[in-house]
């Protein structure tokens, strides 16, 4: 079956069933248990010929509603966090290591580009231990929002570089490229391991040999494209003329 | 000469469509749908559908589905889903022995608190 929400709930307003899926996806419901309220409410939507908001009122408030007796997945927020942060470290030193290896130079490293590596691992890590309320905000936040929050963000970024010592900081390039695709291949190992990128909505009863078979292919290939995109643009960086 | 049959509450009542207050719906909407589940195993379409044809009025996807899941949870209910005639499933709802023990006690209750209440509430006292 398949485990596509579009085609798991084809009457269910596609702006309903995104919200309703984040809601419970928030509160750390499983995807297969998404899947089977989703195909319910499609159900519903379809024998009473009503739409979503007709039948079912606002989607958080429903999700919320249901979430109170559907189990969880356990969450585990420091594995879960140090996974992130290996794998962000890891696209970070490959994107900057690599290219100066493969030409045979050093890696020369400004202030801006050390706060650059500080922010984005502080970043990594707030995201990971955020609270579900905090992750809602963000989820449903307006472009001013965002916008602000931003520039928050590069103020703080520019704050940091302020208290960086200024000058050139050289390094080798070769065992920094080493570690940073060390680092990216462990961090992509444990998101799949983690299982959190196996975890899809999947339509009630796709739980044969060939969905499960299914899901950890897309698992597979969702924690690869990281470190495919990193070696790619590492890969562009270095043909650039210097 | 057999006895006729018991009549069926549900098929007794007058089909309307009344506004009744959501407090009482509330505390009697679990033992109804529990009620229409003991006629058979169907879906929740169909217990909002013999729901509003006895009378109760309108019960949206958003007060039942969350309902059956908690009776589902409290082991009154098991829940398997069913291949539809060439087109989608739906989720089927049966009474466990548990859900089936609980509709019996809890019906005697709700019949004893509903005589109770109409008792006291249309007593002479309360006119005067």
């Amino acid at each position: 079956m398949s485990t596509s929400p579009d085609t798991l709930a084809p009457h269910v307003d596609p702006r309903w069933r995104d919200a309703f899926i984040m809601e419970l996806r928030l509160r750390d419901v499983p995807g297969r248990r998404i899947g089977d309220a989703l195909a319910e409410v499609d159900g519903h939507c379809r024998d009473a010929d009503e739409d979503a908001t007709t039948a079912f009122g606002d989607p958080v408030a429903y999700a919320q509603g249901l979430a109170e007796h559907l189990p969880t997945r356990a969450r585990l927020p420091l594995r879960d966090g140090a996974a992130v942060v290996v794998e962000t470290a890891g696209v970070l030193g490959v994107v900057w290591a690599l290219p100066p290896w493969l030409n045979g130079d050093p890696l020369v490293a400004s202030r801006g580009m050390a706060a650059t590596v500080v922010v984005s691992l502080l970043a990594a890590v707030a995201l990971c231990l955020a609270p579900a309320p905090t992750l809602r905000w963000l989820t449903r936040a307006r472009w001013w929002q965002a916008a602000l929050a931003g520039s928050g963000v590069a103020v703080a970024l520019a704050a940091l570089t302020r208290l960086v010592p200024d000058g050139r900081l050289e390094a080798p390039a070769a065992p920094l490229a080493l570690v940073s695709l060390v680092l990216l291949a462990v961090g992509a190992v444990a998101l799949h391991a983690g299982g959190a990128t196996a975890d899809v909505v999947s339509a009630p009863g796709a739980d044969d040999a060939r969905s499960v078979r299914r899901a950890r292919t897309a698992s597979v290939l969702v924690s690869a494209a990281l470190p495919v995109v990193a070696l790619l643009a590492a890969g562009g960086l270095a043909l650039l003329p210097r | 000469m057999p006895r006729p049959a018991p009549p069926d509450p549900l098929a007794e009542a007058t089909p309307a469509t009344p506004d009744w207050p959501g407090e009482w719906l509330r505390g009697v909407l679990s033992l109804c749908a529990l009620r229409v589940l003991a006629d058979g195993p169907t879906y929740g379409y169909d217990i909002a559908q013999r729901l509003a044809g006895v009378g109760l009025g309108e019960i949206k996807g958003g007060t039942l589905y969350p309902l059956l899941g908690r009776l589902h949870a409290a082991g009154f209910l098991d829940e398997e889903w069913r291949p539809g005639d060439g087109g989608p499933g739906r989720k089927y709802y049966a009474l466990t022995e548990a859900g089936c023990a609980h509709l019996h006690d809890e019906s005697a209750r709700w019949a004893r608190f509903a005589a109770l209440t109409q008792s006291f509430v249309t007593s002479q006292e309360a006119h005067r």
